[in-house]
């Protein structure tokens, strides 16, 4: 019986992961191969590795959008999205979750509805805003709007797991004569590193993917991001689906190898930081 | 625990200030011109709740709003599921695990645009891999197209988020991973199998996880935009339509910005609702 | 039920808000529509060369630029023709020229927006903002707007001023088609569009078939070539249903004076006519059989890419698509000699002037300024390059198209040709219907196809988007 149970839990585990490779891996291989191919390659497509690999759809595609650059201001406003996010929510998260005080919800909820808003509405009020502090077409404007995209779902992450640190860890700070913000940075903080690891790759991915705002509030190259590169292989009356696909690749893969990067970052604190009691 | 008020404030001030700064303004906006008629390079003219009754009458609104309860609800019951069942396989900590964890995670990482293209090609009829690997399973006549058939459509735009949970898997291998050993070792010790492991113990400790997971991919259903717009566009008719796009084009399409922003009211809306019914099942409130 | 509580508070305090902001919000835009007018009246005191309002003008400008004298004046121009838009080359060049030229006096700055979706969504967002740049591109409705906006300045001073630029570089008729009723002269364009079909001359010989002069013609040339295993139509719903909106046009223009006049009404009142309602009839039926797979929801590349590897015997297009015949990875070897070029049944062809350039500048400076970069957007040598690189018509009479450029280019001269022996035209959806009726086609074609819903359904659904629009 016990054998039966362990034999099935192993085929599930195994069913189970080979559909997840298959649907995640499954389109990426397809795009990745069929960036070294011609228009007429990919469309007489047959089940199977490519025949042969062309980089010409590489050249092409850098030649076409400004990538390098729009690389650079990427990463810019991606570590500075990260940081200043990360810093005001980890203290607003902090005394929402812990403490009990008049408006508590009300804080809560307004916060929360940040997930909510159309970006259709958003669009209109923040170009002006953003025009008004002199932020418009700067990589700063960019930052200043994802911090605060970033609010809700880091305050959800974080608040969610600041809520399973034990109440004891801060009462004996105290007792020891530590001060709030003592508490805070010495005892919170370092307990909580797996929750930034997880806030940290949300606010990662939306700085890194986000297009709309980025195209409305930046002009010039030196402000804009890598989403908009994508969109230099979308003009009306082109069809070259193979610069298309290495455009694809070339936006995506970067963004893997950060991921990859990250990922061993956000493994290695879950490690240090657990509460391991 | 008493604490200092002073504290309490200087804590939050950051982050409300930043808050009021991105969106408060729009919230405003959103709220009372949605009470207006405002088209692009139109005056603004309160004219009360006629937007809200415009759209209740139109049956696009009516179909994206059921859309979007039944992807709200797709979303924060299956989606989560699989999202869980990943991490509860994936922090067994096998050898395979980072891997996994990788390659789950890829449709998250890249941007939206990058993903509608990418469906929007595995899944053409002519040159697509999806037609050909069934017609290669033995469907030779198979030749579905995907987002304009209307039987299909709302399937094939469902599989393009429904599958990929990994956001939810992240939040629960976290808090999985904090998990003291010691409770572990004693269940075992107790005699728990694998089953009552999970059940009993660790679904239970990581609750808290899984309730942001699925306040985040609830509340992802009203904010897809761009991979809706490039795979079906809403369409066939309105058959896979949802209040962002919907929004998107009233104010873009149309230039009915009023409108667009009553729709967005009502989204607004859902979406509290959602986020307190989720809050309630899982007593996110209370501590573990 | 604390926390509905705390909602519903919220709300109330939500609504307080709205109701104190409604009145601000009111007033605001009562001034905006002053300094609407107000505007209005600068331009045309400054077109009549007013010295008096420069400096009113001045102040009003907001935009930082100076309008001192011995300053250089900053324009702003946003062009979608980068990337892979096949006017990238033509458009980097003629700004290029305008810098060389104007350089010491003016400073050029460019957005690039690279697609159709981004120009139109942020160039919408500043109109509703009043940030339009200096020169737009009107087309997607944008015109319009920044019309309504009180933005758009009447260009019949400076093409006065330049007559031989106005009778001959550009010419009467096209610049009557961006006339107002009033006379007032919106915009000027760079080329005509003249669009009839292409088609593969191998499959049309393999079933002996010539291209249709009727429309019964048209439908029994599609059955022919079904029964010899052709695809006969190139159709796509996605985006803007492109090459399945020009054969829509020209089959309401082929059913008589009315579907003529339709195709040719900007904005019209209603599609529930009975030539349109005819024509989805017919193609209700092409999207069922005559056509890809992947017709519906399938974009421009699709198509095109269908047609340059022969899997459909025709394709409805303009005369920019003749280059890519011969481009060797994405057609099949040799096709460019194998496609021929025809008119709609009874000679019929789509033509129209697009809305082209608009200044939306508010000082005289910036003013003047743009009419130099208008004159280079649409000048001779633009116009050259968009002949030779986009198979762009020319609207100048100074490009004269020799009969060697002819000999190079036969399916180009063919496609000029075709304008004079045109019996009747109509314009293209995009530039007469409203941006969101051009999507509901596309979102309810499908439909058609599968027939759940028919085609008088279809034309009510348009005009229910139509009078959305208003």
């Amino acid at each position: 019986m016990k054998i039966v149970k362990k034999v099935l839990s192993k085929l599930f585990i195994f069913l189970f992961l080979s559909a997840a490779l298959l649907v995640t891996l499954g389109p990426f291989l397809w795009v990745f191969f069929a960036s070294f191919q011609t228009n007429r390659e990919i469309l007489s497509f047959t089940l199977g590795f490519p025949s042969g690999l062309n980089i010409k759809n590489y050249a092409k595609a850098l030649q076409i959008a400004p990538i390098a650059q729009y690389y650079h201001n990427s990463i810019i406003v991606t570590f500075f999205g990260i940081i200043f996010n990360l810093l005001i929510m980890s203290m607003a998260a902090y005394v929402l979750s812990r403490f009990q005080f008049k408006m508590q919800g009300l804080i809560r909820t307004m916060f929360s509805m940040g997930l909510l808003i159309p970006g259709a509405a958003l669009l209109l009020p923040l170009y002006t805003s953003v025009s008004t502090v002199r932020l418009y077409d700067s990589v700063w404007g960019l930052i200043v709007v994802y911090v605060g995209f970033g609010i809700p779902t880091t305050l959800f992450i974080l608040s969610s797991y600041y809520r399973t640190i034990p109440r004891e860890m801060e009462e004996s700070a105290y007792l020891d004569g530590a001060g709030f913000v003592r508490t805070y940075l010495y005892v919170i903080l370092p307990l909580a590193k797996p929750a930034f690891a997880t806030a940290g790759v949300m606010q990662f991915l939306l700085c890194w993917n986000e297009f709309q705002f980025a195209l409305t509030l930046t002009t010039g190259h030196q402000s804009r991001t890598l989403p908009i590169a994508l969109y230099y292989f979308q003009s009306a009356f082109a069809s070259d689906y193979g610069a298309m696909f290495a455009a694809v690749v070339l936006v995506s893969l970067p963004s893997i190898i950060v991921y990859v990067i990250l990922q061993k970052q956000v493994v290695s604190g879950l490690v240090a930081g657990a509460v391991k009691g | 625990m008493k604490i200092k008020k002073r504290w309490v404030i200087l804590f939050l001030l950051p982050g409300v200030l930043w808050f009021a700064f991105v969106y408060l303004f729009s919230i405003i906006q959103v709220g009372v011109t949605s009470l207006c008629e405002w088209r692009i390079a139109g005056e603004i003219t309160f004219k009360g709740f006629d937007n809200y009754v415009q759209i209740f009458r139109s049956a696009d609104f009516r179909r994206a709003l059921l859309n979007n309860v039944i992807w709200i609800v797709l979303q924060s019951t299956v989606h989560v599921l699989f999202g869980v069942i990943f991490a509860l396989i994936v922090s067994r900590g096998k050898r395979y695990s980072g891997f996994f964890r990788t390659v789950y995670m890829l449709p998250n990482i890249i941007s939206s645009a990058a993903l509608g293209m990418l469906f929007y090609n595995i899944f053409n009829p002519m040159y697509g891999p999806v037609n050909k690997l069934i017609q290669a399973l033995g469907f030779k006549d198979f030749r579905a197209n995907w987002y304009a058939d209307t039987r299909l459509s709302f399937f094939a735009v469902t599989l393009t988020w429904l599958p990929f949970a990994a956001i939810v898997a992240i939040l629960v291998i976290a808090e999985l991973a904090a998990i003291p050993d010691s409770i572990l070792e004693a269940a075992i010790v107790d005699g728990a199998g694998e089953l009552a492991l999970i059940w009993h113990i660790k679904l239970p400790l990581v609750r808290s996880a899984i309730g942001t997971g699925t306040i985040l991919a609830a509340t992802s259903m009203l904010q897809k935009l761009d991979i809706l717009a490039m795979t079906s566009n809403g369409g066939p008719g309105n058959r896979t339509m949802n209040l962002p796009l919907l929004i998107y084009k009233t104010a873009f399409n149309t230039n009915n910005f009023g409108m667009a922003n009553a729709q967005g009211v009502v989204l607004i809306l859902v979406g509290l609702l959602s986020i307190g019914i989720i809050n309630k099942v899982y007593r996110m409130n209370e501590p573990v | 039920m604390k926390k509905y509580k705390r909602i519903s508070l919220l709300l109330a305090a939500t609504m307080i808000c709205t109701s104190l902001m409604g009145c601000g919000a009111g007033a605001g835009s009562a001034g905006k529509d002053d300094n609407a007018k107000k505007e209005e009246n600068t331009v045309q005191e400054d077109s009549a060369a007013d010295a008096g309002t420069q400096e009113n003008a001045g102040e009003e400008n907001a935009g930082g630029e100076s309008a001192a004298s011995g300053e250089k004046v900053t324009i702003r121009y946003a062009t979608y023709e980068v990337g892979t838009h096949l006017g990238e080359k033509t458009t980097s060049e003629l700004l290029q020229r305008f810098r060389d030229r104007n350089g010491d006096t003016v400073e050029l700055v460019v957005e690039e927006l690279p697609s159709d979706t981004t120009y139109t969504e942020k160039m919408k967002t500043l109109v509703a903002t009043n940030d339009l740049p200096d020169v737009i591109d009107g087309k997607n409705g944008l015109r319009d707007l920044a019309l309504q906006n009180g933005q758009v300045v009447y260009l019949n001073d400076y093409l006065d001023s330049d007559p031989d630029f106005r009778d001959n570089v550009i010419g009467a008729e096209a610049i009557a088609a961006n006339t107002d009723a009033d006379g007032n002269i919106l915009s000027i364009v760079n080329g005509v569009q003249a669009i009839g079909y292409f088609y593969n001359k191998d499959m049309f010989e393999a079933v002996e078939i010539k291209p249709a002069e009727t429309w019964e013609e048209f439908n029994e040339n599609c059955e022919k070539l079904l029964a010899a295993g052709y695809t006969p139509l190139g159709l796509m719903t996605g985006e803007n249903s492109w090459t399945t909106n020009l054969l829509l046009a020209a089959m309401v223009g082929g059913k008589g004076e009315a579907g003529v006049e339709l195709m040719n009404t900007k904005y019209p009142e209603t599609y529930q006519t009975p030539e349109m309602i005819s024509a989805l009839e017919d193609m209700q039926l092409y999207l069922q059989k005559y056509t890809t797979p992947d017709a519906l929801g399938a974009g421009y590349a699709n198509v095109a890419n269908n047609f340059l590897t022969e899997q459909v015997a025709m394709v409805f297009n303009g005369s920019w698509m003749i280059a890519s015949f011969s481009e060797e990875d994405k057609a099949n070897p040799g096709l460019a000699d194998r496609v021929g070029f025809a008119m709609y049944p009874g000679n019929g062809l789509i033509q129209t002037y697009a809305e082209g350039y608009s200044i939306c500048a508010s000082t005289r400076e910036t003013q003047d300024a743009a009419w130099e970069l208008l004159k280079e957007l649409t000048g001779n040598e633009t116009q050259m390059g968009r002949m030779t690189r986009e198979g762009g018509i020319p609207v100048s009479s100074y490009i004269d198209i020799t009969e060697e450029y002819r000999q190079e280019n036969p399916l180009f001269a063919e496609n000029v040709d075709a304008v004079q022996k045109a019996e009747y035209s109509v314009a293209t959806l995009d530039v007469m219907a409203y941006a969101n009726v051009v999507d509901a086609f596309g979102i309810y074609y499908p439909e058609l196809a599968n027939g759940t819903l028919d085609a008088a359904g279809m034309a009510a659904k348009l005009d229910e988007a139509a009078a959305a629009a208003k």
